[in-house]
């Protein structure tokens, strides 16, 4: 046990650390529990987590200002506990840096095969210069999108969202990150125009446009290319 | 019931003086014409000169004219014509008193014509009134639409007497406000606070003459209760206070049938709420009570008996509590956006959507649900983006395709599409279930509506396509059912307003703001 990965999960609800610890145990897991945003400050540091499982109601402090302060050193993946209709809060937690968000209530099957996405997910994106995904691969050394075998022609625009798309593949990119990152501050509102955008570069790199598989939507918060592993998870 | 009469003109010396002196002229004609007759010709009866102009006189001026033409012919011919001439001593009695019979009899004579000639005009009149009040009464009894009553009256009141009038009810406030006008005379602040006067003050009461209004005011009561006020414009006409009088009555029972018609309205209305409340209630309890006692059940018999069960026994169990924990979040859900609804918290964030996220996204969601059917999608590939909040839009969406893997059967195609029509984009859900009558896809919306109630039919909340409907609406939408009847499967067509422009998804954000679709 020696090797075995640790998270931290944040959370006020006893019953809720309960069963995710039982939940994360039982798939090799070591589980530190922080029932405030103090203890998990606190915890964060020094025990390292590989992970943080953050409720974003805590009794003490609010889990968005517990992610911010351990974004300041920290880039451990964070996965967020959020309830529904709580889009801006979403926004806001990926905004600061979370790595994704499961919605409560949820089952403890969706919630551990979240977390091993989160922690699989890291070297991989990190080292490898192709990114693939189903017949979708993203060669960032060259600059070269093919699909099925065949090279998709991209605007060097469109070839930029597709590129940070995969840097964070797997997480969801927010709206205003996206147009932020590759148009600049000046359009971080412009909803519309990126609408038309995605569904180019969709028309692009999906076999279906119209249902699309590998850049799908969080309505409301962004959009989010899927990793192999959430791709066959539709299967 | 009190009228007062805007202008008294006072032609009285001109009127009355007018027979007299008519009479008087006559009777020097009559006079001139006997000199004449009797110089030329031995005539003994010179009344026959006289009762003409007494009789004229009867007949057009009446008693009183005609009286003083009998005495002016006494005095002329006593004067002139009985000996002895020229004084008003008379030899002979019996002339006399033969003139004073023929024109006395005349004197009477013609006022008597005049009353039987007046009074059949004041029956005719009468016949009249009674033929307007029944007209009046016939109308307004066949207004089928209450709200429409005091327009009608207005309307007949005008009719019959000819005036621009008002009907004047109490306004949410207690004073008096227009309820309806006819004839295109404007009611003003200042005749409102004449009404609002009159109404206050108990008996009827009619402003002095220059109150500043134009309108002659009759309130109109109900018992002793009153109901609202009838205004004519400028009615100088006089209407005769007994009409008047009638004519109220029949508005007063007019408006008091609009009065009940209200209330029995507001009664049917308070019954319905209550129940649909007892309604929710039972359905909330019930759809809540149930998964709770599966749950509650399920949840102890594996704490004390979870070492007798065998494996297959407990997996049994806690599928069971897990599915109805399942169902218990699904129902909270809906009742929570309900509540939303409800409580007007309801705040769509309306910004160009593309159909594509949305369907997507909704079967992602319902993916577990949607497992033993076939779902399709036929989006148009240049589908114009929609103007719309697109997370209650999906939230709509699976709430329909919920409804629809539940009454579809199992295999069967559940096909989501959307095309372009003229002015909207039309998104729709056509499923190959058991559809529904015509009378069920107009209540298919409504507040806990079950197409079956029967056991063994698909549970639910019945609130699903309520709440579809008001998301719905609330992006500015429209949803129908249709269905060409049982066993025809059921689509749901949803239409949605189109982002008014539509960028060219150049490179550049902004570029081709008013570009045609891309």
């Amino acid at each position: 046990m020696s090797n075995a990965r640790t998270i931290l999960v944040v959370d006020d609800e006893k019953q809720i650390r309960r069963f995710l610890r039982t939940g994360l145990a039982v798939h090799g897991y070591d589980v530190i529990e922080a029932e405030s945003g103090t203890e998990a400050l606190r915890l964060a540091p020094t025990k390292a987590p590989d992970l943080m499982v953050l409720d974003l109601q805590l009794g003490d402090m609010d889990g968005l200002d517990v992610l911010k302060r351990i974004r300041e050193w920290s880039w451990m993946p964070v996965l967020i506990l959020s309830v529904r209709d709580r889009e801006l809060e979403k926004v806001k937690a990926f905004e600061m840096g979370a790595d994704d968000y499961i919605t409560k209530p949820f089952g403890v099957a969706e919630f551990v095969a979240r977390v091993n996405a989160l922690l699989r997910r890291i070297p991989e994106v990190a080292v490898q210069p192709v990114f693939s995904v189903g017949d979708l691969s993203i060669d960032m050394a060259r600059r070269q999108v093919m699909r099925d075998g065949t090279e998709v022609r991209l605007s060097p625009k469109e070839y930029a969202v597709l590129q940070h798309l995969a840097r964070h593949a797997g997480k969801v990119v927010t709206h205003g990150q996206m147009l932020n990152e590759i148009w600049g501050s000046d359009h971080a509102e412009d909803a519309h125009y990126l609408r038309i955008f995605m569904r180019k570069l969709r028309q692009k790199i999906e076999r279906d446009p119209t249902q699309p598989r590998y850049i799908v939507t969080e309505l409301g918060i962004g959009y989010r290319l899927r990793m192999q592993d959430q791709l066959e998870a539709l299967a | 019931m009190g009228g007062w009469r805007g202008h008294k003109t006072r032609r009285v010396t001109m009127r009355h003086i007018m027979p007299y002196l008519l009479t008087s002229l006559a009777l020097i004609g009559a006079g001139l014409a006997a000199h004449v007759v009797t110089s030329l010709t031995a005539v003994v009866a010179i009344s026959l000169f006289f009762v003409p102009v007494v009789l004229f006189s009867a007949l057009a001026f009446g008693l009183f004219p005609a009286l003083y033409a009998v005495a002016c012919t006494m005095a002329i011919a006593a004067f002139f014509f009985y000996p002895p001439i020229f004084s008003l001593a008379v030899h002979s009695s019996v002339q006399m008193v033969d003139l004073a019979i023929f024109t006395g009899v005349a004197a009477v004579v013609g006022p008597l014509a005049d009353w039987a000639r007046r009074s059949a005009r004041k029956l005719k009149q009468r016949e009249t009134r009674l033929h307007q009040l029944y007209e009046v009464g016939r109308h307004l009894a066949a207004v089928a639409e209450t709200a429409q009553i005091p327009q009608a009256i207005a309307g007949q009141v005008m009719r019959v007497t000819g005036r621009p009038c008002a009907i004047l009810l109490t306004g949410s406030d207690g004073a008096p406000q227009v309820a309806a006008l006819a004839g295109g005379a404007s009611f003003v602040g200042t005749d409102l606070s004449v009404a609002a006067g009159l109404w206050s003050s108990r008996p009827a009461m009619a402003p002095p003459d220059g109150a500043g209004s134009a309108w002659q005011m009759h309130a109109i009561r109900h018992g002793e209760q009153p109901v609202g006020i009838l205004a004519l414009h400028e009615a100088s006409a006089v209407v005769e206070p007994v009409f008047m009088a009638a004519l109220l009555e029949l508005i007063a029972t007019a408006l008091e049938r609009m009065r009940l018609a209200e209330r029995s309205e507001i009664a049917r209305i308070d019954a319905k709420a209550d129940q649909l409340r007892d309604a929710i209630l039972s359905s909330i309890s019930h759809d809540l009570r149930t998964p709770l006692a599966a749950i509650l059940g399920s949840a102890s018999t594996l704490e004390g008996y979870g070492t007798l069960c065998s494996e297959a026994e407990r997996q049994e169990l806690a599928a069971a509590i897990r599915e109805e924990a399942e169902r218990l979040e699904h129902f909270l859900g809906r009742l929570f956006d309900l509540t939303r609804i409800r409580a007007g918290r309801l705040h769509p964030v309306l910004e160009p959507v593309d159909l594509v996220d949305v369907v997507e996204a909704a079967l992602r969601r319902c993916r577990p649900l949607l497992a033993g059917h076939e779902s399709q999608v036929e989006l148009a590939p240049s589908l114009p983006l929609v103007f719309s909040d697109a997370i209650l839009l999906q939230q709509a969406l699976v709430n329909i395709l919920e409804n629809a893997a539940k009454y579809a059967a199992p295999g069967t195609i559940i096909l989501v599409g959307a095309f372009h029509a003229a002015h909207h984009v039309e998104l729709f859900i056509r499923d190959n279930g058991r559809g529904m009558t015509a009378e069920q896809s107009r209540q298919v919306f409504d507040h806990f509506y079950r197409a079956t109630d029967r056991a063994g039919e698909p549970g639910g909340s019945g609130l699903g396509l309520t709440i579809s409907r008001a998301f719905i609406e609330a992006c500015g939408g429209s949803i129908v059912a249709e269905s060409a009847g049982l066993g025809q499967g059921t689509t749901m067509r949803i239409k949605l307003p189109l982002a008014e422009s539509t960028a060219d998804g150049g490179d550049e954000p902004g570029s081709g703001k008013h570009g045609v679709a891309a």
